[in-house]
């Protein structure tokens, strides 16, 4: 009766053929019998009884499948606890049924993963504000130096870092730049160990910035895959002296914009990156960057670098060159800094940013000067329009 | 628009010792879990003893590859296995030399070079 079972119409044209076979047989049965005429109680009583027979159907078979899944239903859009219904038939109200129980099961997995989501978008809104407290808001003072320095992540954890510390001597500034590798949570907690421990070795009284990179990197290596590596350059102010030195540590090159040349020079700044290797006290020198009143020296993550504009073509070292070429001999860093950043927003346009980009700028005025230092990273409403209008530090 | 490369391993002729990654395009993390999914069966398998990578199409790749190079490295190093960087131009000599990872990995001017660098490593006089 399978035929039967996965239909109502079926089920309705059954009944109704089985009714009238019974009502043709009493009629032949009465015929035969020369009965032709039935009492009106007789004949409102069979009338009844089918009918009735048919309401016990009815009821049996639609009324009651059909009442319990709708009681459900009820209880889902009324935000009720509800059940899903074994279905008891294979018909219409079946399929219904089953449909249900579909759609509960998909509502409560689509309901765990938006929680679940919320959930992780507040810790992730904590950890970076987290980073955010963690990154200067003000630098020391540092007699001769001219400083802008911005940076803008990727995604709400960043791995480019940069920090102003003093040495415990109070005679030395140390600046450094640093990219994690990729962005996102691992290099933003890669980030935030390595800022802890150069602040750390500051505070016991380490100067040489040689000797911070090399004992940073001997804490950091047992504790990172070496897929996760930290890039970095570190610079020394000597304010006393006025005299800049430098160690690095794998990262991109230092450009020096010379005031008597109006020509940039770009440095590598060597080294091995934090984390490739245990032991990187062979590789890693601290050399000097002689300055002459109204040079300049820009430091960058290679999230600008490798920045791409629409058609594909990255921005590169070159044009960084050219550009800071074209603007070095401005007298403020804050100047140069924005042209700097024209040319960029020039080339990137409606940028797509994949990479934190960060970039630092430092004019030496000279030792009468006073110090400047403006520093800014890109704040939390900025990070969600990324795509839609031409780059910027703060949008 | 999407980065694409083209990677094709081969086994040096004769020695399944060696084998011969080329590298073609460019690499970056668009593409960098298809390329690691094409080296990680190699990188497990102990019986090859030197990967070389030849790079003589290779026009760019970026900090995460780099990144996944350095963990091949460190792995492999573990079994006394190499690896050998062959036929990379300026461009991606300057990407090494800037992250210090060629001061890690031993690189040869041409794959023929390369060659027969890794025979001298696996029969060492």
């Amino acid at each position: 009766m399978k035929f039967l079972r996965d239909s109502l119409t079926k089920k309705a044209i059954f009944l109704f053929s089985v009714l009238l076979t019974a009502l043709v047989v009493v009629a032949t049965v009465l015929f035969r019998k020369g009965v032709v005429q039935v009492s009106l109680w007789t004949f409102v009583g069979s009338l009844l009884a089918v009918l009735l027979f048919i309401l016990i159907v009815f009821l049996l078979d639609v009324m009651s499948p059909l009442s319990r899944v709708a009681k459900e239903v009820r209880a889902l859009l009324g935000g009720k606890n509800y059940q899903r219904v074994p279905p008891t038939t294979i018909d219409e109200i079946g399929m219904f049924t089953h449909f249900f129980n579909e759609i509960t099961r998909d509502l409560e997995k689509i309901s765990y993963d938006v929680r679940e989501r919320r959930r992780m978008t507040s810790e992730l809104d904590i950890a970076a504000q987290i980073q955010r407290d963690v990154l200067p808001k003000s630098a020391p003072e540092s007699k001769g130096l001219d400083i802008v320095a911005k940076t803008r992540p990727a995604a709400e954890i960043g791995g480019d870092s940069f920090d102003f510390l003093k040495t415990a001597d109070d005679k030395q500034t140390i600046l450094y730049i640093g990219d994690v590798t990729g962005h996102g949570v691992p290099s933003g907690i890669i980030m935030m160990m390595v800022n802890t421990l150069v602040r750390s070795m500051l505070s016991m009284g380490m100067v040489s910035s040689r000797d911070i990179v090399v004992l940073t990197n001997t804490l950091l290596s047992p504790k990172i895959s070496s897929r996760l590596f930290m890039t970095l350059v570190m610079l020394r102010w000597d304010s006393e002296n006025q005299k800049m030195y430098y160690t690095g540590a794998g990262h991109e090159h230092i450009l020096v914009y010379r005031q008597k040349t109006e020509k940039v020079e770009a440095i590598r700044s060597g080294g091995i990156a934090l984390g490739m290797i245990p032991d990187n006290s062979l590789i890693a020198q601290e050399k000097e960057i002689p300055l002459e009143i109204g040079d300049s020296i820009l430091l960058y993550s290679d999230g600008m670098t490798e920045a791409k504009n629409k058609t594909g073509e990255m921005y590169t070292l070159e044009r960084m060159v050219q550009s800071f070429q074209k603007n070095g001999y401005f007298p403020s860093a804050e100047s140069i800094f924005d042209h700097v950043t024209k040319d960029f927003q020039a080339f990137v346009q409606e940028y797509v940013q994949i990479d934190d980009c960060s970039m630092i700028v430092i004019k030496y005025a000279g030792p009468e000067s006073g110090a400047k230092m403006k520093l800014s990273i890109s704040n939390e409403e900025a990070r969600t329009a990324k795509t839609s209008k031409i780059w910027d530090w703060e949008s | 628009m999407p980065t694409t490369a083209n990677i094709t391993i081969n086994s040096v002729e004769g020695n399944n010792a060696i084998k011969v990654i080329h590298v073609a395009g460019e690499l970056d993390e668009s593409n960098l879990p298809q390329f690691e999914s094409a080296i990680t069966p190699i990188m497990e398998d102990k019986s090859v003893k030197v990967l070389i990578f030849n790079f003589m199409e290779l026009k760019f790749m970026n900090s995460k590859v780099i990144g996944f190079f350095a963990y091949l490295y460190t792995t492999l190093s573990k079994d006394k296995r190499r690896i050998i960087f062959a036929s990379y131009n300026q461009t991606i000599h300057d990407i090494l030399a800037l992250v210090g990872l060629d001061k890690l990995v031993d690189s040869a001017p041409t794959l023929d070079v390369a060659i027969q660098d890794a025979y001298k490593l696996i029969n060492p006089e």
